[in-house]
């Protein structure tokens, strides 16, 4: 089956005074129909930016997408004018923003603010409208949706919020979910209220949904499907299970070694040395080679295209080059040939 | 933690009340009972507004308790005076959870480790400046940074030099307010095990307050619950994440996600309903009855007692006094 959305080579940059920041450098993924695909990564890696360029929400000037196509449904939607991606915002693709506390207009009502959305793609009447703000509130969880409508955000916990985003997503009925760390901001027995609502609105409705996160556990927990992105670039991807299991990328490896398990007893965590890459004059290899326990000369030079190890699970490291000296024993005993 | 080991602090009966306007106040901590022992990590967990950062500011005394107790080696922190206090705020210090607002941007980093040095007369000179290096290198940074302003740092680095400030001056005893939540996943670890090879080398105790399960699980000897200003649970850190028996921990360890797709799939997770109520009105008896899958009519008419109902596992619920099942 042909993905709804593929994405090829997406660049993009900003430009500050102290130079051109290359936040996403030649990013390439699909989103089946269906499925739910979680991208991680820590801050500066570029996921936010990757997701929010799909749909033209990157601020330009700074920032710039320099090259790359992003497909949706068959169609090139870069570089689409403002008006042609208003037909796809909220209609086609929703987005939930990570921060309800500020996302939201503390201006206006929480059902004016729903039934906008409904009046510019649906073209509702007010009345009905009205009717189908109260629906779409019940089904994400609010209850007493008819006096709360006439309510502003700040009368509203950081979860209820949440859920307001969730409905304003998806009052246009998009096919796509994009939701953007959509339960950092929020403690974890709420978090997992989050989740859970999450999880059956795109069963009930037949979504495909884009989770961004930098909770492995929530990965885990929601997705079909993971990318791993560092410095800009996407290291290493797949089926959740075979990348939790047979993880090959040093810094997938070092990631999931260095986070404590409710459901162990660690004596002492793995640390992964020094810090993230400055994108300002990114590295011309790999963007872990500064970081990576395996670096090797060539690491430093060129990035080796993807490695495909099976249908299921990519990844680019030139440790899997067959003619790459084998790894003797690594980090919690995970890369061993 | 055995029940021979010496007892660093005694916290008893704490109360911190904030008066928000006409008749409103705001129990953030009221009636917490809790020890700690010399030379263990006592974590303390729960979510925002439980009033756990507040405990870890009136142990201090950056906030005056509203009533109860706060002894520290055998003082009352509270009313202490003059040199007396003095010593205590050598020995007791803090790390706080944001590594941008918690240094002083104009300051360089030499003269924000040194300030305690310099308050409390320790070091001047050559002697001063040795003292800093020593510092940085014990918390993994070096020389070329003494002269550096905090913005030239990241997260972790800053968080470093909140811990080089706080171990100027020799402390028994660390409150660490939070330290690795503003830091990047890979960045935790570090600073984490940096705090755990600190303590011991230097035999520190430490006070650790977070939201996140898995990493006070991780550093933790024992771990302390609390909800809307009050502890539910305390107990070794392996017992009560083996063996909770408050509902609320309960819950909220099973809403802790695993990154283990194979697990995540066989879990039964307790989703709580509603939110946390305000702590303006909190209900009658048990503050969690209102979200607990097992209230009883007992539970909204009085207030649970907080009781050791294990050897070192303390828990405030009806579930476990005398008689309650009864009912």
């Amino acid at each position: 089956m042909k993905p709804i959305l593929e994405v090829r080579d997406l660049r993009v940059s900003f430009d500050t005074h102290e130079g051109e920041i290359q936040a996403v450098r030649g990013v390439s993924f699909d989103l089946h129909e269906g499925e739910t695909l979680a991208i991680v990564g820590e801050s500066g890696s570029g996921k936010t930016v990757t997701v929010q360029s799909l749909l033209g929400l990157i601020p330009r000037p700074p920032g710039r997408i320099q090259g790359g196509s992003i497909r949706y449904r068959g169609r090139e939607i870069a570089g689409l004018s403002e008006r042609e991606l208003d037909q796809i915002r909220g209609a086609e693709i929703g987005y939930v923003f990570q921060d309800p506390m500020t996302s939201l207009n503390p201006t206006m009502t929480i059902g004016r603010q729903i039934g906008e959305v409904l009046l510019k793609h649906r073209k509702m009447s007010r009345e009905r409208a009205f009717r189908q703000v109260i629906h779409l509130l019940r089904s994400v969880g609010i209850s007493n949706p008819a006096q709360r409508i006439r309510q502003y955000p700040h009368q509203f916990s950081g979860g209820m919020r949440q859920r307001v985003m969730i409905a304003m997503a998806l009052a246009a009925s998009p096919r796509v979910l994009i939701a953007d760390e959509p339960t950092t901001a929020l403690d974890v027995t709420i978090q997992a209220q989050i989740l859970d609502l999450l999880k059956s609105l795109k069963e009930q409705r037949g979504m495909s949904m884009i989770l961004i996160t930098h909770d492995l556990g929530v990965v885990a927990e929601v997705a079909d499907r993971v990318i791993v992105m560092y410095g800009g670039k996407v290291v290493e991807s797949g089926d959740v299970e075979d990348v939790f299991k047979r993880c090959r990328h040093p810094y997938t490896r070092g990631l999931l070694s260095s986070i404590p398990r409710m459901d162990r007893m660690e004596e002492e965590l793995e640390t992964i040395p020094g810090n993230p890459p400055d994108l300002l004059a990114p590295p011309k290899g790999c963007p872990f080679v500064e970081r990576c326990p395996y670096a090797m000369k060539i690491c430093n030079e060129w990035m080796p295209d993807v490695t495909v190890r099976s249908e299921i699970h990519q990844l680019s490291c030139w440790l899997e080059h067959p003619m790459a000296p084998p790894v003797k024993e690594a980090v919690g005993g995970g890369i061993s040939r | 933690m055995t029940a021979t080991a010496e007892k660093i602090l005694e916290v008893k009966n704490l109360k911190k009340y904030f008066y928000a306007g006409r008749n409103q106040v705001i129990k953030a901590v009221d009636d917490v009972t809790f020890d700690v022992y010399k030379g263990e990590t006592l974590g303390l967990v729960g979510e925002s507004g439980c009033g756990k950062s507040t405990i870890g500011r009136t142990l201090i005394r950056l906030y005056e308790a509203t009533s109860g107790s706060v002894i520290f080696k055998n003082k009352n922190v509270h009313q202490l005076k003059g040199q007396e206090l003095k010593k205590f705020n050598r020995e007791m210090q803090m790390i706080f959870q944001d590594p941008y607002a918690s240094l002083n941007p104009r300051m360089t980093v030499g003269d924000i480790i040194a300030e305690g040095l310099d308050i409390h007369g320790l070091a001047t000179g050559k002697a001063r400046r040795e003292r800093v290096v020593e510092l940085l290198k014990t918390v993994g940074l070096g020389e070329e940074h003494i002269d550096r302003f905090p913005h030239e740092f990241s997260g972790g680095q800053r968080q470093r030099i909140g811990i080089a400030r706080a171990l100027a001056v020799e402390p028994d005893f660390i409150i660490a307010d939070e330290p690795i939540s503003a830091l990047d996943v890979s960045i935790q670890a570090q600073v984490v095990n940096l705090m755990k090879r600190l303590q011991r080398e230097k035999g520190l105790t430490y006070l650790f307050i977070a939201h996140d399960l898995s990493m006070v699980k991780y550093i933790s000897d024992r771990v302390g619950v609390m909800y809307l200003g009050q502890l539910v649970e305390l107990a070794d850190s392996e017992e009560l994440y083996e063996h909770s028996l408050h509902p609320y921990t309960e819950a909220l360890l099973s809403a802790v996600p695993i990154p283990d797709p194979d697990k995540e799939k066989r879990r039964e997770r307790i989703i709580l309903k509603g939110d946390v109520p305000s702590p303006l009105n909190p209900p009658s008896g048990c503050r969690f009855r209102t979200r607990c899958p097992k209230a009883m009519d007992i539970c909204a008419k009085v207030v649970p007692t907080w009781q050791e109902v294990r050897p070192q596992h303390w828990v405030a619920c009806h579930l476990y006094e005398e008689g309650a099942k009864a009912e």
